[in-house]
């Protein structure tokens, strides 16, 4: 603070000097000019060198009071350019330099931009395949030792009470026939339905809620059109889960490319789980199965599901089953 | 004492800058191939994107000045 009200003081000093003691009968003359300016310089160096100590002094007492801190990088350097920008930017206006405002401004624009984009926090992917996999190991142990022989039917939202919730249902024979709707709603929080099969909830169930979160909206509210034009985008763009996604509809079959996904490493590992990785799907194929029973309103399979070029391509066929309609009596 | 640059001195710099932000966050977008630049590519676009209005706003202002002026 000291240091700084100097610094201003000895600027009007020069002030003084360099305007109105000419009026006073003093002369230019290079012979001392030169030496008042050097030692002028030299003095606002030396004060700018003491606010530069005093401020890591105090920095560093309190990251001392605070206990053994890890110092972030991004946010040290993203201080630095932002200090140093102000202090440009101030003396700029003090010395009415514009060389010395583009430097200020400069700085405090790239310390604010590395600030604004710093990454948000990332796992490492040996981190994520190893945590999410056990959970499906103990699904396939599940299935394997019940022996269910059905393949995994998405329920739309229709099948719940709350329409929130999505369950891939599991028959205990090799059919594809579906319980009634009643026989679901009542079985609706457990996961055994009687003598016929098991309600699972979908791996992809929370990536699908990441899915709504980013698009904004329901897939109830939208159609199967809307999932083939925002789809892409959103696993692109957005997730930045895969660089490369086509989805092709045809008839009642849906087809979905996605090339350098993150989860290749994942694929690699949870295609050995054979009954979960046909049946039920890893969680990214699982939520876009639940994306698509949801957006269509009828239950949906997952026909193939198969990874090619060591898990940089996946190629998933879904198939829309079409509900033969409930006798009324 | 005044802040030394002008509305042409600040509309050249936005444009510099806004030029810079555009074409590094097509570089990194996801789409062109790289992913692996730990940022947060969003808000370099966003970024980018404000930048680049702001300089359309300062020629706004100075076509208006022009339009406006005897």
């Amino acid at each position: 603070m000291t240091t700084g009200f100097s610094a201003f003081f000895l600027n009007r000093l020069n002030y003084l000097v360099h305007s109105d003691l000419y009026n006073y009968g003093l002369r230019y003359d290079t012979g001392w000019v030169i030496p008042y300016s050097n030692f002028s310089y030299l003095t606002l160096s030396l004060m700018g060198l003491a606010i530069a100590t005093t401020a890591v002094s105090i920095g560093l007492i309190f990251l001392g009071a605070r206990g053994p801190v890890k110092i972030d990088l991004t946010k040290l350097v993203c201080s630095i350019l932002l200090s140093a920008g102000v202090i440009a930017l101030a003396f700029s206006i003090s010395s009415t330099s514009s060389i010395l405002a583009f430097i200020g401004l400069g700085l405090v624009f790239w310390g604010a931009i590395l600030f604004y984009v710093r990454p948000e926090k990332y796992v490492k992917e040996t981190m994520f395949v190893k945590t999410t996999l056990p959970s499906l190991v103990n699904l396939e142990q599940m299935l394997t030792e019940l022996g269910y022989q059905g393949k995994g039917v998405y329920l739309p939202p229709k099948y719940f009470r709350d329409f929130e919730s999505s369950k891939i249902y599991l028959s205990a024979q090799d059919s594809m026939k579906l319980p009634s709707l009643e026989q679901i709603r009542d079985r609706e929080d457990k996961a055994f339905l009687k003598n016929s099969g098991v309600l699972i909830t979908p791996p992809g169930m929370e990536l699908l809620r990441s899915f709504e979160k980013t698009l904004g909206t329901s897939f109830m509210r939208v159609d199967l059109q809307y999932l083939e034009q925002n789809m892409p985008k959103l696993l692109i763009e957005d997730l930045e889960i895969a660089q490369k996604v086509e989805i092709k509809t045809e008839n009642s079959r849906v087809y979905v490319r996605m090339e350098s996904a993150i989860f290749k490493n994942f694929w690699k590992e949870a295609i050995k789980l054979s009954n979960v990785w046909c049946s039920l799907g890893d969680p990214l194929v699982s939520a876009i199965a639940c994306a698509l029973t949801r957006a269509t309103g009828k239950p949906v399979i997952i026909e193939k599901n198969q990874i090619s070029n060591e898990g940089q391509t996946i190629d998933i066929a879904y198939r829309i089953l079409e509900e033969r309609k409930e006798k009324t009596h | 004492m005044s802040f030394p640059l002008t509305l042409s001195d600040l509309s050249l710099w936005l444009a510099v800058t806004a030029i810079i932000l555009l074409i590094t966050s097509e570089l990194l977008s996801p789409s062109y191939g790289t992913t692996s630049i730990r940022i947060n590519n969003k808000r370099l676009k966003n970024a980018a994107v404000v930048v680049s209005i702001l300089f359309l706003i300062t020629v706004a202002i100075r076509i208006i000045n022009i339009i406006l002026e005897p």
